[in-house]
């Protein structure tokens, strides 16, 4: 009986116990936010730092902010910003490029708590953009300066043209190709000559076709109809979506360009980023590569150990934006301008365009490639060629960018089954791939017209 | 009077932290996504009650629900069969007379099912590769074709391989309940079989398979259940290896291979942000497992 009441007793107790810690945990976001460290400061740690910020003494700015990035620290970048803002730290929260949008929306949605500052990849910009949840960078406190940038990235970083992220590493793109086979079926491998003699793409597929029949169909000008597609979405001169209406017209006439290309047979059917398209790299079958800045860096260099095998030139019809990141501020966001100073270093500023070159990042601060020595840059793949001064000074001055929407993730969904299609079957042309496109468009968004 | 008080109120306490856990993570969660499929909803900005029209979209012909439903259906039917079959067989080999090192080898069959789903899938991503597949390769290396088949492009070669890679990790787990319940018939009944002329495979058909049928509408139950989840395989398998790639085509080519989770998670959390759509999938989702279990449970009283 005595040993009954004790474990009635103790089991009583533990039952109390695992309430109180339940009902606890229940009421627990409330005492979450009054917590004392830097990350959950309380409206008088932040007039602390908004004091400190105003008072214009880099030294004197204190305190910690957090970044979501899946980018690996960049040392001399860091190190030169500790230099100037040493009372600044920043704690770095892993999250994959892929997930941001997702970790966003889950951390609006069951009310937590979102970071100072958060990188965005090309790929989840639109959709970051339309959750409207960034600052307006060129609104006080910021004041970002839009003309230290280059010209194409105000659309492609604006809301309502706003700035509402700012780009962190160049990624204009041109196309790469093995300087051999240029010699022995185009006549030439000098990149000036090669960009003269193919102005267009009319001009392209028919050197490509020429040298399909010349090289008994060993050599072909593209691995993959993606990286084609790449190319031609990049140069687009007007954005797919205006609001929820696609410009038919405007796909139609890229769908049109790719059958083109598929039924020349002068481009492979690659996957991209798989093995195979990869060791492609190192192998002599393929005479182009759509390359972006990262290109030489990522992709040829890791795959073709052979040096002097390459050259950059401007793409036919000109340069275009592959890939790349930015970085914005969450509305809300507690320790913003200690973010800001952070973004403002590393992508608005010559020292920061400095450090971040020595981690192998070009920033878009435009004046930086104004000194020749700056933006000279050679890469083993591509011999003595100053790919830099081709980068961005050549390719740079004749690219476009264009605003994108939500939509366009979608459209991109639907544009990669159009062209696995493509490629594996001939006879599905531009009528069938629009058809396609509008029924994958509608089961995925049905509010979208199509004008 | 304190005794009564006690006594009517010491379950509820004694109940309250699981009930408190249930209404928590269980019981609201479930009402809340019932709300949420009942709007328009990003999962930013203010929801829109919308009545029913997320349930009358999943019967919308350019909705992919019914398709991602009869995608899974087939992989299922297909698949499990398979893996009963074969797990049964493995089975009663590993628990007859012939096999040594039955531990060595049961273990073997079943580490298929505890490798985590996502190697599952980028193993057979690799294995079946259109261009450096292990599969083309010694296709091709035999002469048995000439172009490398593009597995993870064509419709049927990619439902193929799913059920492949359903009936590779799922076997053993089938293997280990058959185990189980071979334990469990009486060794009386296959000498009584012997002594009166019976043959191997006829004691089989007659005493052993009867008597396993308890075990194998629980697998078949909870493999339908099980099937109806199926999510991270597929996915990864078809998922493409980064971004730009062209096989990175939601559910695969022409959408074959579009589970009915994966098209939840697509529409939710994927290239687009419709909650309560979402939600309304999900709830779908719910209701034709709800019914496989029910007549399952039926079946599987049955035969108890």
């Amino acid at each position: 009986m005595h040993r009954s009441k004790w474990g009635r007793g103790i089991a009583q107790a533990m039952t109390t116990l695992i309430l109180i810690s339940l009902l606890a945990a229940c009421s627990g976001t409330s005492g979450g936010n009054n917590g004392g460290n830097v990350k959950t400061s309380t409206p008088a740690a932040e007039t602390e730092n908004n004091g400190a910020a105003e008072g214009g003494d880099s030294k004197e700015l204190k305190g910690e902010f957090v970044l979501w990035t899946w980018e690996p620290e960049h040392p001399t970048a860091i190190a030169a910003f500790n230099e100037k803002y040493p009372g600044i730290k920043i704690k770095r929260v892993q999250v994959e490029a892929a997930d941001v949008p997702k970790k966003l929306q889950t951390t609006i949605a069951s009310g937590g708590e979102l970071p100072d500052v958060i990188r965005i990849e090309r790929g989840q910009k639109a959709k970051i953009f339309s959750m409207d949840i960034l600052e307006d960078l060129e609104a006080d406190p910021y004041n970002a300066d839009r003309n230290v940038l280059f010209e194409y990235d105000a659309p492609a970083f604006s809301m309502n043209d706003h700035l509402v992220a700012i780009p962190d590493d160049m990624s204009v793109a041109g196309v790469a190709y093995i300087k051999s086979l240029a010699k022995e079926y185009l006549g030439t491998d000098n990149p000036e000559e090669m960009e003269a003699m193919l102005p267009d793409w009319d001009a392209f597929i028919a050197k490509g076709v020429e040298v399909l029949a010349n090289s008994g169909g060993k050599v072909m000008m593209f691995p993959s109809l993606g990286g084609v597609y790449d190319i031609l979405k990049g140069q687009r001169d007007q954005p797919y979506f205006e609001d929820n209406k696609l410009n038919v017209q405007l796909l139609q006439s890229i769908v049109t360009r790719l059958v083109q290309f598929r039924d020349a047979g002068i481009v492979d059917k690659l996957d991209q980023w798989t093995p195979a398209w990869n060791a492609s790299f190192g192998g002599d079958k393929y005479m182009f590569t759509p390359s972006p800045v990262w290109m030489p860096q990522y992709v040829i260099g890791p795959n073709d150990k052979k040096p002097d095998r390459w050259a950059l030139m401007v793409a036919p019809e000109g340069g275009y934006i592959r890939g790349g990141s930015s970085h914005g501020i969450p509305k809300g966001a507690k320790n913003a301008e200690l973010a800001w100073k952070w973004i403002e270093f590393t992508s608005m500023s010559q020292a920061g365009a400095e450090a971040q070159k020595k981690d192998g990042v070009y920033t878009h601060f435009k004046e930086a490639y104004q000194n020749k020595e700056f933006s000279n840059w050679t890469w083993e793949n591509f011999g003595t060629q100053d790919i830099g001064e081709k980068f961005f000074v050549d390719i740079s001055g004749v690219t476009t960018d264009v605003a994108e929407n939500v939509n366009d993730q979608v459209l991109d969904e639907a544009m990669n089954i159009v062209l696995q299609t493509l490629a594996k079957d001939k006879s599905f042309g531009v009528e069938q791939a629009m058809d396609r496109i509008q029924k994958e468009l509608k089961a995925k968004v049905p509010d979208i017209t199509f004008g | 009077m304190m005794d009564v008080v006690k006594r009517k109120w010491a379950p509820y306490l004694f109940l309250s932290p699981y009930m408190l856990f249930y209404a928590a993570f269980g019981l609201i969660p479930i009402l809340f996504s019932f709300y949420v499929s009942l709007t328009s909803w990003n999962g930013i900005g203010k929801k829109t009650f919308v009545g029913l029209d997320n349930y009358a979209f999943l019967f919308n012909p350019d909705s992919y629900f019914f398709t991602s439903v009869g995608n899974t259906l087939l992989f299922v039917a297909v698949s499990l069969p398979l893996q009963m079959a074969f797990g049964l067989a493995i089975a009663s080999l590993l628990y007859s007379k012939f096999v040594k090192w039955k531990a060595f080898f049961q273990l073997v069959n079943f580490l298929p099912y505890i490798v985590t789903p996502v190697a599952v899938g980028l193993m057979f991503n690799l294995l079946f590769d259109w261009q450096a597949g292990f599969v083309n390769k010694l296709l091709l290396e035999f002469g048995l074709i000439d172009e490398g088949i593009y597995w993870l492009g064509e419709p049927m070669y990619a439902r193929v391989v799913i059920i492949l890679m359903l009936f590779w990790k799922g076997f053993g787990y089938t293997m280990i309940f058959y185990l189980a319940g071979l334990a469990n018939i009486s060794k009386d009944l296959h000498e009584a079989a012997a002594v009166d002329g019976a043959t191997g495979m006829k004691s089989f058909w007659t005493i052993t398979l009867p008597l396993l049928r308890p075990v194998t509408t629980f697998v078949a139950i909870t493999g339908i259940i099980g099937g109806f989840q199926l999510l991270e395989e597929p996915m990864l398998l078809l998922g493409g290896a980064g971004m730009g790639s062209a096989s990175a085509v939601i559910g695969g080519p022409e959408r074959c291979c579009l589970t009915t989770v994966w098209n939840m998670y697509d529409t939710a959390f994927g290239s687009t942000t419709r909650y309560g759509l979402g939600a309304a999938i999900a709830y779908g989702l719910c209701v034709i497992i709800a019914v496989f279990s029910f007549v399952g449970t039926k079946f599987y009283r049955e035969e108890s």
